[in-house]
């Protein structure tokens, strides 16, 4: 594929470098950092929460959304890969199936293959051939978590964690962690009975949790299932994504939180391809199973042998 | 004396109104006593014939009715007072009753003397077989409308038919079938009783309207235990939950469509022997009987019947009633204690089951968690594993395989039905030509109205019957309420479910598939999606699960999808491999459409297979348009299947 055709929006050569990418051929890498220049453009909003949350509808709604304020959409959505067979079902999609022949709309699906944070590596990478390509608003559906290990989500403009209500008497299911990285929540299905409740525990939960100045997250209700339909709570919801944005991609910090993505990102390559050295380094020596011989076999202790792989890559 | 006989019905329609009405005339005419409407795919989700996504399916799975003129051609010369009609509909079933009323309206005929039922159940489409619209509270409040309309204005009819069928069908096991079935029927109910619309009296003969329409295996004792519990657990529920005080309300009314999952393609005379056992399992206990019959034919694993089949299956039911002693005792298994153990235990069991989902607040919620979808394709899974490997035997396919040649397929058509290839042409000229003769005025104000009502939450039975009057068309009817309700995505129910265990099959499969991946550095990509209408979608399931336990990334893109979106998802998610399912006799023109647009979208290159009841005369013409395989029921062996798409995908 030539870079002025992916440059250009065709589809199936943005497709195939995405592909290539998540397969992490060397030359599509190649490609990648040729395409940088051309990105920073797109808005990136992050969509996390509970397994069952209806991230996928309210990805769909976002969809329609921003498709009548004219944008182009990009979406990633990323769904748990079997630890067993190494397969993934990524179903994601079915529920955004009525977009799949609009032009102005790419949608994107991968598989964790063992990463963790509830997105696959190559995420990133996808978003970025996704910007190079023209779509200026990309959303990315991670697995459902219910777990801290969304860091990763930092590298996104707006989070947006949603939830439900009656997950259970209270609302640990939205862990201390899924509630630090968000600048948006969501209550979805909130003609579910429960929902005031949830809006207060959520309500409670920031305040706990805010030292000195609380953190300024609004929360929203939608019934994403209605789509646009009055009372559906999408155009709130993209409301509160374009406050968030005013506030601080175009308020006076916005140049260091830029710094923060791009550490955040540039930290989690940097973690990355160690952990490939090291795990080839590992399998030079036989691999991990080996390895943990020698410190059961008491021909060393396991911290030297530590540093003395991690010294060698 | 005899007892009477339960009703014989066929399930029959194709083509057009016409060529069903005289299909209907020759089955009666050969001593069938009541009529099993089908509809094609486009009547049952709610499209004109001349609608895009209607197009490949007009007329393949059933008759297309798209106005009330249509309906008139299916009754011709059929007076409805005297017939007894059961019409399989349901996303669409209280529009098809306006269009019959309207009939009967127009004739003359008092609407109150009408017999039969509209099936109208939402569960089992939201959980099996796929012909939903809306989401489920306005589906379901359309079927509680059903029974507060019927009730007051058309008491012999049976407002709907709550279907365990189709979840055996999806692979329910007996308790699975009892417990879901049961919390459906109280889903129903419980929505009559709390839209507060009919008073105590009235309600306690909605109770009574309540009706089954159940499915019979090939393990039939077990199955005449089953409808003794079905018989046993509605009285008790009837009786404890709704205080029904009057004993024929409790009763545990029900229709048969015998099981077609164990319907093999090899050896197809076999199924003929299969039909008639799963018939005595619901015809042997008088205490248990059916109401209402409907017999599958040998054929069906190969292609849609012809009426020649249909009416062999017909015989079976009047040579089992009239030649034999079947009706002349009393119940035959009262008081024996093998019976009644079974009978206990399977009550035990779906109690238990049933307790559980009335703890996620009843079928709603356990539909809305995806519970019982998952229940299912588990099912469905255990069983496609245990005829794999062996452990459940299903004579000529894992078991007795070498045999002589049949010659019931030996004829020119193959053995199997040729739908009327210019029926979709038809059907079109039809519906154009009511449009062109209504009032328009008069149909655009009747759709208004509906609207309207819809929007209030207000009764929409009358509103829809105006409607069929001013010749409003199916497809006008159903998207004006899609406009207002908005359409329905039901879960998958994929996620928990897995297929490949750890036997050897399985592991060699797996270690295939690594060792590609390691050679290739690729990981094997695969699009699997139902293009058309059809929404039986356990095929299509399976082989996703199923390819995913062999290590595949599989991306599953649902029911209902035109093939433009499966070419553009395909070419989106750079697959290696698009797998079609296809059942409803539509695969020549809807896998063409599929290669064609991949081949606009510059994805040519990507193999496409198909799964489904495909004739074997088809095959050669399927790869001659560009489709790589064909799998169908004959290719049973799952590991096998995802060895094949593997080679494919290189």
């Amino acid at each position: 594929m030539s870079l002025q055709e992916i440059l250009d929006g065709n589809v199936r050569a943005g497709a195939r470098l995405m592909r290539d990418l998540d397969d992490r051929r060397p030359e599509a890498l190649a490609v990648l950092k040729q395409l940088y220049p051309h990105t920073g453009k797109a808005y990136l909003v992050g969509i996390t929460g509970n397994p069952g949350a209806g991230k996928s509808t309210v990805v769909d709604s976002l969809i329609a959304h921003y498709r009548q304020a004219g944008e182009r959409v990009g979406v990633v959505c990323v769904d748990p890969t079997s630890p067993f067979s190494g397969g993934a079902i990524l179903g994601d999609r079915i529920r955004m199936q009525r977009h799949a022949l609009d032009p102005g709309v790419f949608i994107r699906s991968l598989a964790t293959r063992g990463n963790l944070g509830g997105l696959s590596r190559s995420t990133f990478d996808v978003a970025h051939v996704l910007d190079a390509m023209g779509y200026t608003r990309i959303l990315i559906e991670t697995v459902g978590v219910g777990q801290d290990e969304v860091d990763v989500m930092k590298a996104a403009h707006t989070t947006v964690v949603v939830t439900v209500p009656g997950l259970g008497d209270d609302i640990q299911a939205i862990k201390s962690g899924l509630l630090e990285v968000a600048d948006v929540l969501v209550v979805n299905k909130s003609d579910r009975e429960g929902a005031d409740r949830t809006e207060r525990d959520l309500l409670h939960m920031l305040d706990l949790r805010a030292h000195g100045e609380r953190k300024a997250v609004e929360i929203v209700r939608t019934i994403a299932t209605k789509g646009l339909a009055e009372g559906s709570g999408i155009r709130e919801l993209a409301m509160a994504i374009e406050a968030h944005r005013d506030r601080i991609w175009r308020g006076p910090d916005a140049e260091a939180r830029q710094l923060g993505r791009t550490s955040a990102h540039l930290a989690e390559l940097v973690r990355a391809l160690l952990a490939d050295r090291a795990t080839k380094a590992m399998a030079e020596r036989g691999g991990l199973a080996q390895l943990a011989r020698r410190v059961a076999d008491q021909e060393s202790d396991p911290w030297t042998l530590a540093e003395n792989l991690v010294a060698s890559v | 004396m005899a007892d009477a006989p339960w009703i014989f019905r066929t399930y029959a329609g194709h083509s057009s109104a016409q060529a069903s009405n005289a299909l209907y005339r020759q089955n009666l005419a050969a001593g069938q006593t009541g009529l099993s409407i089908a509809f094609d795919l486009p009547t049952q989700c709610g499209y004109d014939p001349d609608d895009a996504i209607a197009r490949p399916e007009v007329g393949k799975v059933g008759v297309p009715i798209a106005s009330i003129d249509d309906m008139h051609a299916l009754f011709e010369g059929i007076p409805l007072d005297q017939m007894n009609t059961s019409m399989t509909i349901n996303g669409t079933a209280i529009w098809l009753l306006a269009l019959y009323v309207g009939v009967a309206r127009e004739r003359g005929t008092d609407q109150r003397a009408l017999r039969g039922t509209i099936q109208n159940d939402i569960v089992k489409e939201y959980l099996a077989r796929g012909t939903y619209i809306f989401p489920p509270a306005p589906s379901l409040d359309l079927i509680a409308e059903s029974y507060e309309y019927c009730v007051a204005h058309m008491p012999q009819w049976n407002p709907s038919n709550v279907c365990s069928y189709h979840l055996q069908e999806a692979g329910a096991t007996p308790v699975q079938e009892l417990a879901f079935a049961l919390a459906d029927a109280l889903g129903v109910l419980d929505r009559v009783a709390a839209r507060q619309r009919v008073d105590d009296a009235a309600f306690q003969q909605c109770v009574g309207r309540v009706s089954f329409f159940v499915n019979a295996g090939m393990r039939f004792v077990e199955e005449m235990c089953k409808m003794r519990a079905f018989t046993r657990m509605w009285d008790a529920l009837c009786r404890e939950r709704y205080g029904v005080t009057d004993p024929k309300l409790r009763q545990f009314r029900y229709g048969v469509q015998v099981n077609s999952l164990g319907l093999t393609e090899q050896q197809p005379e076999n199924n003929a022997w299969r039909i008639l056992i799963e018939a005595l399992g619901v015809t042997l206990s008088k205490d248990a009987r059916c109401r209402a019959l409907q017999l599958p034919t040998w054929n069906e694993a190969l292609s849609l019947p012809r009426p020649w089949d249909q009416q062999w299956s017909l015989r079976l039911q009047q040579v089992l009633a009239f030649e034999t002693d079947l009706l002349e005792y009393g119940d035959l298994f009262t008081g024996n204690p093998v019976i009644e153990a079974k009978v206990t235990a399977l009550v035990d069991g779906a109690t238990a089951e049933l307790a559980k989902i009335e703890a996620m607040g009843g079928i709603t919620g356990a539909i809305d968690t995806g519970y019982c979808k998952k229940e299912l394709v588990r099912s469905m899974a255990a069983r496609m594993g245990r005829i794999e490997r062996g452990e459940q035997i299903v004579v000529g396919v894992n078991k007795y395989v070498e045999a002589l040649p049949s010659p019931l397929v030996g004829g020119s058509d193959g053995g199997v039905f040729h739908a009327d290839p210019a029926a979709g042409d038809a059907a079109r000229a039809a519906v154009a030509a009511t449009r062109a003769r209504r009032d328009p005025a008069r149909a655009a104000a009747a759709v208004a109205a509906l609207v309207d009502a819809a929007t209030r939450g207000a009764p929409i039975m009358e509103a829809s019957i105006a409607c069929a009057l001013a010749r409003v068309t199916t497809g006008e009817w159903a998207q004006a309420l899609r406009d207002v309700w908005g359409e329905y995505r039901a879960e998958t129910g994929i996620a928990g479910a897995s297929i490949g265990g750890a036997s050897d099959d399985w592991q060699a499969l797996r270690t295939r598939v690594l060792a590609r991946v390691d050679a290739t550095g690729r990981r094997p990509r695969l699009l699997v999606g139902k293009p058309g209408l059809d929404g039986h979608s356990n095929g299509a399931e399976v082989i996703a699960v199923a390819a995913r336990d062999a290590g595949f990334e599989v991306i599953y893109a649902g029911i209902r999808v035109s093939a433009a979106a499966i070419a553009q998802t395909a070419v989106q998610e750079a697959v290696d491999l698009v797998g079609l399912s296809i059942l409803s006799g539509s695969h020549l023109e809807l896998a063409s459409a599929v290669v064609d647009e991949l081949r606009a979208r510059g994805g040519g290159d990507i193999p496409v297979v198909i799964g489904g009841t495909v004739p074997a005369h088809d095959h050669a013409e399927l790869l001659r348009r560009g489709v790589s395989r064909v799998f169908t029921p004959a290719d049973y062996k799952l590991s096998d299947i995802v060895g094949a798409l593997l080679d494919l995908c290189c």
